[in-house]
């Protein structure tokens, strides 16, 4: 859950309640709500240099306000071309013009003083208040064919994919660019480095504003961006992912862009194919993939090539409109040398269900990040937590024996609690006394009503 | 095309006076009047479930492990909870360790969505769970019990009273607070009323004890399969 104090939270339902007053949509709402951050992040810091003489800075817009109330919206218009104009100029035609000067005044007024009160120098509150209301829209995380990657699962991602300082990441699905943020959070120089990111899974433009804002409002430098083309697949990027040595996200991209179904085969084969012999994927996969008929060849080529490092069942269906199974499965061109022809298992979904619990916690994914680790690096695992139960690894020996099949269950068997009979038996037996003896007491019940309704009678 | 006729409808052909029709008078209790009594002036509180947006903030999850749904309402005599409380882990009590939240013991739960509108009585089990949003828990005065209650409820009394007050515009109906307050209960005579109220309560542990034996047989023969397989694993 998130970090926001009840304070921020308020001020969230304020700002949400008065974008409803416009009678936005529930995905323009948010687009407009991510809007006004950017705004107000970008303005409180630095002052705009516009064409006309002068800056324009929130003051500025504020003041337009409280002077000039009709003035707030033309301000804040001015100020995001130029801001478009002067830093996102690579993307502008991914973002759409948000035409704060055609919404009733009185509302933007109220819009911009309940803004004026967060602080300009927290980036990571802004940061946290995007976060917030993306997971919470119902637009973004239900409808509309968009997706919203839980963070935890984002999380466990990143803390397998960051390994290296030199990265160079490609999100195949940009959903909401947290998995992105995440990634980054984490590594130290990849701000000097390529990140690439294809349109979501719907190939909606709205998605990608989303996405796009939501890596601004966490001071990301913006990646070059992709969509999928009609029949394209990803060797079709070949040259663009060239340098790319980390590939995250949802491959193939199911349900909505159907056309690239007929590719999806050979998904995992041209993941591999295409990285860089130090990098590595890590792709989201329906279960279907790990014992299907179609994707059977994958799998073969896969374990024959000794590329394939670690599958762990994910607890949250992530394909919309279906509660498939999800998997999240590690490839690596060139496997370290403990972990050759081995295959790490780790059964989350079954974890999580021992433990009673729906997300992972940090101490969870420290975990899990530690059974990767060891063995990775083959070094001893000692750790003989819960997770042990749910973890195995496998030869790949032991795998084309089993015809290739890579479903969890058929590696991973956690110890059930072992039920004694003995203690079971006597405990029937003092069941049954006491049915007796409840039996004869409503029989004695039953005769007193009876004797009663007689006498009444 | 007469013979196919009476072939699709047989009982047409029927007399009928093998039985004669039902009068209002055969419904009406025959060996002594009962007065009725309002809900509203027998239930002491009201607690409804809790909304899965607010699960989700609170949670995290819109179904945590130790949530009470409709499914779990066994409804064959009195009615009770029927799911294996036990194999909620001690773990979750943070999940359901919020006062406000908590169940009463020998609430009546009632589901909100009909027909049939199952009724149930909580137990002490319940004290670390929490009701989905379409239930309902009611606490009463002390001198009914909640097993007549429920009982009453669950019979085809009961669910008339329902569906009198539940606005039927839909095959699924709800019934809200205000016209579940609006239910009748019987009364029973100062002579027959000890015995009446303490057949349903013997009758709740009955069902209680039945559904805890239900359960350890099953627990018997999980583990009398885990034996045999051990046995073969060896």
């Amino acid at each position: 859950m998130t970090g926001l104090s009840e304070e921020w939270i308020k001020l969230i339902g304020k700002i949400n309640r008065l974008l409803n007053l416009i009678e936005l949509k529930d995905n323009e709402r948010l687009e407009y709500f991510l809007y006004y951050l950017l705004l107000k992040k970008e303005l409180s810091g630095q002052n705009l240099n516009s064409s006309v003489p002068g800056t324009i800075s929130w003051r500025d817009i504020l003041t337009a306000t409280i002077d000039h109330s009709e003035d707030a919206g033309k301000k804040l218009d001015l100020a995001f071309s130029l801001l478009v104009e002067q830093k996102f100029k690579r993307v502008t035609e991914d973002f759409i013009s948000p035409k704060f000067d055609s919404l009733p005044p009185d509302q933007t007024n109220k819009i911009i003083n309940a803004l004026s009160s967060l602080p300009a120098d927290d980036n990571n509150l802004i940061g946290e208040i995007a976060d917030f209301i993306i997971h919470e829209s119902p637009s973004f995380t239900k409808k509309g064919g968009s997706i919203s990657t839980p963070k935890y699962i984002s999380q466990l991602i990143a803390s397998l994919v960051v390994s290296s300082p030199d990265l160079n990441i490609c999100d195949l699905n940009c959903s909401d660019g947290t998995t992105l943020i995440e990634c980054a959070s984490r590594s130290t120089n990849i701000v000097n480095h390529q990140a690439l990111i294809f349109s979501g899974i719907s190939q909606n433009k709205q998605d990608l504003t989303v996405c796009l804002l939501n890596l601004a409002l966490h001071d990301i430098p913006l990646p070059n961006i992709y969509t999928w083309k009609k029949n394209g697949k990803l060797t079709d990027y070949k040259e663009e992912l060239k340098t790319c040595n980390r590939i995250i996200g949802l491959y193939p991209p199911f349900f909505a862009a159907p056309v690239l179904r007929k590719h999806q085969k050979d998904s995992i084969i041209d993941v591999v194919n295409l990285l860089s012999p130090g990098g590595m994927g890590a792709i989201i996969v329906p279960a279907r993939m790990l014992g299907g008929e179609l994707d059977a060849s994958a799998r073969t080529t896969c374990v024959n090539n000794d590329t394939l490092e670690a599958i762990i069942r994910l607890p949250t269906p992530m394909f919309l409109g279906s509660g498939v199974g999800t998997y999240l499965i590690t490839v690596k061109p060139e496997k370290t040398q403990p972990a050759k022809n081995k295959i790490l298992f780790i059964d989350i979904a079954g974890f999580l269900e021992n433990k009673k619990n729906t997300n992972l916690d940090t101490s969870d994914l420290e975990e899990i990040f530690k059974k990767y680790q060891h063995f990775a690096h083959g070094s001893p695992d000692q750790d003989g937590g819960l997770l042990d139960n749910f973890t195995c690894v496998v030869s790949t020996e032991i795998i084309k024996k089993s015809n290739y099949i890579l479903t969890i269950h058929r590696y991973v068997q956690p110890p059930v609690d072992r039920i004694d009979i003995e203690s079971c038996f006597w405990d029937l037996q003092e069941t049954e006394k006491k049915r007796q003896n409840l039996e004869n007491s409503l029989d004695i019940h039953l005769k007193k009503i009876i004797e009663k309704l007689k006498k009444r009678n | 095309m007469q013979n196919n006729k009476k072939s699709r409808n047989p009982d047409q052909s029927k007399p009928h006076d093998i039985m004669p029709p039902l009068s209002p008078d055969d419904f009406s209790p025959r060996y002594f009047s009962l007065e009725t009594l309002v809900a509203g002036t027998w239930i002491n509180s009201v607690k409804r479930g809790t909304y899965s947006y607010q699960l989700k903030k609170q949670y995290g999850s819109e179904t945590p492990a130790n949530m009470i749904k409709i499914v779990d309402l066994d409804v064959s005599l009195v009615g009770i909870i029927k799911s294996d409380l036990s194999t909620v882990n001690k773990s979750s009590d943070n999940l359901g360790g919020d006062a406000r939240d908590q169940i009463w013991k020998n609430a009546v739960i009632i589901s909100m969505h009909g027909p049939p509108f199952k009724c149930a009585v909580a137990d002490e089990r319940l004290n670390t769970h929490l009701l989905s949003e379409n239930l309902i828990a009611i606490s009463m005065n002390n001198h009914i019990p909640a097993a007549y209650i429920s009982a009453y409820l669950n019979s085809a009394k009961g669910q008339k009273e329902f569906e009198k007050y539940a606005p039927l515009h839909s095959p699924i109906v709800r019934i809200n607070e205000n016209q579940l307050k609006l239910i009748e209960i019987p009364l029973l005579p100062d002579e027959v009323c000890d015995s009446v109220y303490s057949w349903f309560e013997t009758a709740y542990h009955y069902e209680c004890t039945l559904n805890h034996e239900r359960i350890v047989l099953s627990q018997l023969a999980t583990g009398i399969i885990q034996a045999i397989s051990g046995e073969l694993q060896k």
